[in-house]
């Protein structure tokens, strides 16, 4: 009896010893993602203030922010950003990669391959103070450089391209080095034997290497729409001002009707609200997923 | 010249003028940061008139 209770026990220890070496992540995974990201979901249900007794309304707070105007103001600005520097983005990206890797630029890459990547080690908000001063109306660097005065951050029809300015500049250069790794995992063989059978440059990029990286594309495609679906800083430090002392809500994105909303008190309003953008990224990331797997024909 | 050649300045040129673009924000960042802030406001844009450090001085003291 002993003995077959012994057996059992080893087997248990077996089973339980490779989670007791991922013990530490478990916990924080526990700690500071499950734990809160359920504890939002169960919020989004009640209207709570932060103190006292949270009550229970049901779909109410998904409701109310259908309703509330702002929340398609918010909405339509984030998926302004995202559409606006998607594909600037992607192409410039895609033909920095493409040409740092051709054989045309032999050491000169070295030199440009850093300084197309450095907007990105420039820390967001260092970035965002330096748009502000560049765009601003009467001290702006750009308007005193070419003597204009057009009111970049102040005039509601253009204020948000100086914000699509930032990111496209910050982010070729990430999704340059995503490219140009992508890039290298092309066989040089496939395009040699494209060239030896009488293809063109634009002909070997197009019909190899743009299919053989299709893995790549999706992989910055969805990063690039969950980060830019996420964003926040750039707009509200952008387009803040002394005189206004938050950014203009005619050019918020959707992070700000969270910010808001727990600013407000409102944590119930605020984790429905995250849901929603959880939902949202799901459904965007989701659609890419199908369309490129899709066109896939191998 | 070569056909390659033309290919290959028209590359450089072009990577050239996209690296300024990177790279004007950043050095504006750093002249500016030789500015002080009335100067600042009067000429953001260009080399500082009179080199100023005192921004870095003032950053050890700064809490």
């Amino acid at each position: 009896m002993d003995n077959q209770r012994a057996k059992k026990n080893r087997k248990w220890v077996k089973i339980l010893i490779p989670y007791f070496f991922i013990l530490p992540f478990l916990i924080a995974y526990a700690v500071f993602f499950a734990y809160p990201a359920i504890y939002s979901f169960v919020l989004s249900f009640f209207k709570y203030k932060g103190y006292g007794k949270a009550a229970f309304v049901g779909f109410n707070n998904y409701i109310a922010l259908f309703k509330y105007s702002f929340f398609w103001t918010s909405l339509k600005n984030t998926i302004f950003y995202f559409a606006t520097h998607f594909i600037p983005v992607m192409l410039a990206a895609f033909s920095f990669a493409l040409a740092m890797h051709s054989r045309l630029l032999e050491r000169c890459q070295s030199f440009f391959k850093p300084i197309l990547f450095m907007p990105q080690i420039i820390p967001t908000v260092a970035a965002a103070l330096i748009f502000k001063i560049m765009f601003s109306t009467n001290t702006g660097a750009i308007n005193q450089a070419f003597g204009i005065n057009v009111k970049w951050l102040e005039d509601s029809s253009i204020l948000k391209w100086p914000v699509v300015i930032m990111i496209v500049w910050r982010s070729i250069g990430w999704y340059m080095v995503i490219f140009m790794a992508g890039l290298t995992t092309v066989n040089d063989e496939l395009t040699d034997a494209a060239r030896i059978d009488g293809a063109g440059y634009w002909q070997t990029v197009t019909k190899i290497t743009i299919p053989v990286m299709r893995p790549i594309f999706f992989f910055a495609f969805v990063t690039d729409a969950i980060s830019s679906f996420k964003i926040y800083t750039e707009p509200n430090i952008l387009l803040t001002s002394k005189g206004r002392g938050s950014s203009v809500p005619e050019a918020q994105p959707f992070m700000n009707l969270i910010t808001n909303n727990i600013r407000g008190g409102n944590f119930g309003s605020a984790s429905a609200a995250g849901w929603i953008l959880f939902f949202l990224i799901l459904v965007i990331s989701l659609v890419q997923l199908k369309l490129m797997r899709g066109g896939n024909t191998e | 010249m070569t056909k390659q050649r033309i290919e290959k300045t028209i590359l450089i040129v072009i990577l050239a003028f996209s690296a300024l673009l990177a790279v004007i924000p950043v050095v504006l960042m750093l002249l500016n940061s030789f500015k002080t802030a009335s100067e600042l406001a009067r000429n953001s844009w260009g080399f500082p008139k009179t080199w100023t450090f005192e921004n870095y001085k003032n950053l050890q003291t700064y809490n």
